[in-house]
């Protein structure tokens, strides 16, 4: 068995699950919500143990456009792994959600995170602009109808409308810009791209206006500057499971690409790579300022978590722009990797607290926070967790990822942006550090202790182990991330 | 194609793509829009782009814009078209950025390297790439080569030759794509049965 | 400027003008009176009427009047009355109308009907030598490798003429004609075009002139009854071909809104539909735009699937008789050509006359009928006949 064929088992699955609510209509949330969520741990466990094998090859009529490396590999795991806690989070919303469906419904919900995974997953490994253009409209198409979904709040319709006409224009200068690089470079492969850029005679005018536009198209879908104004409103009015999807799921998708296209516009003898590198550095400093400062007035919970977004957004840009780290000896595509691996645990956990509060009936805002702490200590400390680990906090998940980041602008030097890459991470500790003391104040807030099944209580406890496992000890996660590099270097040597 | 023809269908298509934006009345913006793309088809057919000029027609201006024109008849347009007061502010930066954009990709464009050379230099090699499809052997389709041995080019059989054997696997997607985006205007638009009921 | 036109060829330019007001003007436009004399004699004859029988010219015996008939063909000139009548008429516009689309809209309903007759051939091929023309003349105005999506990108156009009309009359029956008329074509448009993939699949073709030549010598698509049409796997083929057929003559019915689709204009629920307020001239465009595009859909089911303007058994015939019956690229005689010629008038004029058949004895349907047609049954239908086609053609494939 290879590792497409747990992909298509996702995305044949999921069209199955349409067909059932489709035809019978009847059926009941729970066997949905089983089906999906079962369909999916089974398609983890299986490509845990594919994935392990080195030798897992792909079938004939997809070499060409995919390699599994490990990159792809890893990308492929985050992508199962939110797409199963999305699941369960969307199980867990139900309640509250189907107040604002039409009739009630949920199906959809359970059903299209899967088709949206399967599309993560062919992104992760696709080797040239045509498959992954393809796979990120599928990915992208389906959030547009996932983030609309709760359709009978008008937030949500406005937000699936913001989304909707902005990704429509992004996809446009996507392709807008695929099509001035195969003008230019002659060639829709990442390896024919970097190889026709790097020959002196390839036009450089021509490649760099494609180069902006494909980066421009990708930084609508990574919520980069100046790129970034619809994620505020999108996130507060999509569903919490949907927000948590967009923001994890979604943005990794989109950096793996973002990692692939900009390795191969930055390669080695490139001719347009000082170029890029100017405009990611720029561009990325931007983003971690308009993410972080604007946050700092915000009251809703979600708006607040999508601005931290973008400031990740932002680090991650940043840490693309530098390249190779020599002091942590991972690649910038690993540094990626590694920051979105710690972002996925706490940002599921502060929406998953969220999630609790909205089903037991309060708001999305900060001072709905006021008095977790005594209502459900257990909640409250692992949200502290998340939180601290958003801002970067030492011995947090968080933080790893931030040092990375920072040593690797200061190994190439870059101190502009590593002023405002400061910048940025202290404003977060301030924002996020006031929904802290939000948590534990006690003013205005009812006693009555907060219901939670089991199944929140043991999420959210395995969720803080790994956000405080992974800060201090991240080697293994780490080394796993180091490999490719080793691997590259001992092809180049031969 | 004479070059007289060339300016013509230019004229048509930006000329009418400007009065798409400048129209006050929406329905006439709507029928600008399709008037450019069949400019825009004319000038696919002068590249011998027969289909791809034909479906621009077929699937753009005769079904798209007919969905939209659609739309806009049944809203009610007449605020529209009174028109409040113009956003200077929007109007002008609007233009500035649709310029510079134009003439930098206007500039960027003779710049290219193949921007010198004339169609007539560089003309098809029909027969050669026909005897080049026979030699493919039990893959080759007979009516391509067939065609190109006579000197036609058969685009839309290439076409088609190649969306369903190279890139099979990305058209299965694009086919689930079109489902995923069917169901999710369905879903969305579908009307709320207990809210039909409470009110009625 | 002389620069410009060094490199037109005349003989083509003369050639293709000739061929366009040939066709279009002295062939479609005469039909379309023919089709409404057609239209009202059958009609009175299904209806066991006697119709129009009177018109001819005054005090001459042309136009076959009431006492000098034959077969029953009398009153010849009706349609001609009809054509002085339109123009002598009042034009009468609305003082509400939006002026510009109101005026444009009969214009767009014409013009892309007659457009699309571009690429029928109309006749094999004439041998003009006798008038200095060395090539022979192909018998089609744009021999186009994309025939039958031309038309039907040309034919999608016509839908504006409609929904002009009905939006620009500002008045409530136009408006939900207009409304109804769009929706439908677009409903219908979808399996008229997936109808006829299965026949590209079988021919592997799209250039209408070499479809037409291939059933010339080989059999009709669904009458394979000479050449090659006499193998296994043609007749195996024709059942997804009988199929193609009818959902193609169906959604062709319901694109040219024909009874018993002709729910733009149905009298009893719109008073007239979409011209309601149209008068004179400007109404009788309208009406010579939907006999024009019937015209043309019936050359067009003439061409794919009844051989164009080959005569049956002609290669049969040609080994019998041994004279030429079919034709041969390069040495057609000019008889043969204009033989042809008449031949595919005459099967036009039959597959008209099944139309009018049609429209006098079927009821219409209502509305929602129509939609679920549509949407249920016809696109799924010619979706699967896709599907049929292919597997049935990976045991017997294309040449």
């Amino acid at each position: 068995m290879s590792v497409f064929t747990i992909e298509a088992f996702l995305a044949i699955l999921g069209l199955v699950l349409l067909m059932i609510e489709a035809f019978a209509p009847d059926i009941s949330r729970r066997t949905l919500a089983a089906l999906s969520i079962g369909g999916t741990a089974l398609a983890l466990v299986l490509f845990f143990t594919v994935a392990s094998h080195e030798t897992s090859s792909l079938p004939a009529f997809v070499q060409p456009w995919m390699k599994l490396d490990s990159l792809a590999i890893f990308y492929k795991g985050l992508s199962l792994v939110i797409t199963l806690l999305v699941l369960w989070l969307m199980h867990e919303c139900a309640p509250y959600l189907s107040k604002y469906t039409v009739d009630g419904r949920l199906s959809e919900l359970f059903s299209l995170p899967l088709i949206v995974c399967a599309g993560m997953m062919w992104m992760a490994a696709a080797t040239d602009l045509v498959t992954v253009f393809v796979a990120l409209e599928l990915v992208t198409v389906s959030f547009y109808v996932l983030v609309a979904f709760a359709r009978k709040s008008n937030l949500a319709l406005e937000a699936g409308v913001k989304y909707l006409i902005l990704g429509a224009l992004s996809t446009g200068i996507l392709v807008f810009g695929i099509a001035w690089i195969y003008g230019a470079t002659g060639s829709l492969s990442f390896e024919g791209i970097s190889a026709a850029l790097a020959k002196p005679e390839t036009s450089k005018v021509p490649a760099l206006l494609g180069a902006a536009f494909l980066l421009a198209g990708l930084g609508f879908k990574v919520a980069a500057a100046p790129f970034q104004s619809w994620v505020p409103d999108v996130y507060q009015g999509a569903p919490i499971p949907v927000t948590t999807f967009l923001s994890v799921g979604s943005k990794a998708a989109g950096f793996v690409v973002l990692t692939r296209t900009v390795e191969a516009l930055i390669g080695e003898h490139s001719i347009i790579g000082p170029e890029v590198k100017a405009l990611l550095l720029v561009l990325g400093a931007l983003t971690v300022l308009l993410g972080s400062l604007p946050a700092i007035f915000q009251q809703s919970v979600k708006r607040l978590l999508g601005y931290s977004s973008i400031s990740h957004a932002g680090y991650l840009i940043l840490a693309l722009a530098c390249g190779d780290s020599i002091r942590t000896g991972m690649t910038s595509g690993g540094i990626v990797a590694f920051y979105l691996a710690t972002y996925l645990p706490m940002t599921v956990l502060a929406f998953l607290v969220l999630a609790v509060l909205r089903v037991n009936g309060q708001g999305e805002d900060i001072r709905d926070f006021r008095g977790l702490g005594k209502r459900s200590p257990l909640l409250a400390l692992a949200l502290t967790l998340a939180l601290a680990s958003l801002a970067g906090l030492p011995l947090t998940a968080g933080f790893m990822g931030k040092l990375f980041v920072f040593f690797s602008l200061v190994d190439h030097a870059y101190w502009g942006a590593l002023v405002c890459a400061t910048i940025g991470a202290a404003a977060g500790f301030y924002y996020y550090f006031r929904a802290i003391v939000a948590i534990y104040s006690t003013e205005g807030s009812s006693n009555e202790p907060l219901k939670l099944n089991i199944a929140s209580k043991v999420g959210a406890t395995v969720l803080a182990v790994v956000i405080v496992v992974l800060g201090v000890y991240p080697k293994p996660l780490q080394h796993t991330l180091t490999k490719p590099v080793e691997v590259a270097a001992k092809a180049s040597a031969h | 194609m004479p070059p007289l023809l060339f300016y013509l269908f230019v004229l048509i298509t930006l000329g009418f793509g400007l009065n798409v934006v400048i129209a006050r009345n929406p329905v006439t913006s709507a029928l600008s829009l399709a008037v450019s793309f069949v400019g825009l088809a004319s000038l696919f057919l002068s590249l011998d782009a027969y289909f791809i000029g034909v479906l621009q027609v077929l699937v753009y201006a005769g079904a798209v814009m007919v969905l939209f024109l659609f739309i806009i008849m049944l809203m009610d347009i007449k605020s529209e078209e009174a028109g409040g007061r113009a956003n200077m502010a929007a109007i002008i930066a609007g233009v500035v950025v649709a310029g510079i954009l134009s003439v930098q990709v206007a500039t960027i464009s003779g710049k290219l390297p193949f921007s010198d050379k004339s169609t007539e230099t560089a003309a098809l090699k029909l027969a050669e790439a026909g005897a080049q499809w026979e030699a493919k052997g039990k893959e080759n389709l007979p009516t391509i080569s067939r065609d190109l041995k006579a000197g036609e080019l058969p685009d839309a059989k290439l076409m088609g030759e190649t969306l369903f054997s190279k890139y099979a696997f990305h058209l299965q997607v694009v086919g689930l794509l079109l489902l995923v985006s069917t169901v999710g205007v369905v879903a969305l638009s579908k009307r709320d049965n207990k809210e039909a009921s409470s009110q009625s | 400027m002389a620069a410009i036109f060094a490199n037109i060829d005349l003989a083509f330019l003369i050639t293709a003008l000739v061929k366009i007001v040939g066709f279009t003007f002295m062939m479609i436009l005469p039909l379309v009176t023919v089709c409404v004399y057609l239209e009202r004699r059958f009609s009175a004859v299904i209806q066991d009427r006697v119709g129009p029988n009177r018109v001819g010219i005054p005090l001459t015996l042309f136009g076959f009047k009431k006492d000098l008939q034959i077969l029953g063909i009398g009153g010849l000139f009706q349609a001609a009355a009809d054509g002085v009548k339109f123009i002598l008429k009042e034009d009468f516009t609305p003082r509400s109308v939006n002026t510009f689309y109101y005026w444009l809209a009969p214009c767009l309903t014409v013009v892309p009907a007659l457009l699309t007759c571009a690429v029928l051939p109309f006749g094999s091929e004439l041998d003009l030598s006798l008038f200095g023309v060395v090539q022979p003349v192909k018998a089609v105005i744009a021999d186009l490798s994309v025939g039958p999506l031309y038309t039907f990108a040309i034919a999608s156009l016509g839908v504006y003429g409609i929904v002009l009309a009905g939006w620009s009359s500002n008045s409530k029956y136009p408006f939900l004609g207009g409304v109804r008329s769009s929706a439908q074509m677009i409903s219908y448009e979808i399996s008229l075009g997936l109808s006829i993939i299965p026949v590209f699949m079988v021919f592997g073709e799209m250039n209408l002139s070499k479809i037409t030549s291939f059933q010339d010598l080989n059999g009709w698509l669904i009458l394979p009854l000479w050449g090659e049409g006499l193998s296994v796997g043609r007749w195996v083929l024709w059942i997804p071909m009988m199929f193609s057929f009818i959902i193609f003559t169906v959604a062709m019915f319901a694109e040219t809104n024909r009874l018993p689709f002709d729910l733009a204009e149905c009298e009893t629920e719109l008073v007239g539909g979409y011209h309601t307020e149209y008068s004179s001239m400007k109404f009788a465009l309208f009406f010579m735009g939907e006999y024009a595009a019937m015209i043309i859909g019936s050359g067009m089911a003439v061409t794919l699937f009844l051989g164009g303007w080959s005569i049956p058994f002609g290669p049969v015939l040609t080994s019998l008789t041994g004279f030429q019956f079919h034709h041969v690229a390069g040495s057609t005689p000019l008889l043969l050509g204009l033989v042809h010629i008449g031949v595919f008038l005459a099967k036009v004029l039959c597959f008209i006359m099944f139309f009018i058949l049609i429209r006098w004895s079927l009821p219409r349907f209502r509305f929602d009928q129509l939609m679920k047609f549509g949407w249920l049954f016809m696109f799924e239908a010619a979706l699967l006949n896709v599907l049929l086609t292919a597997v049935l053609m990976i045991w017997f494939p294309l040449k």
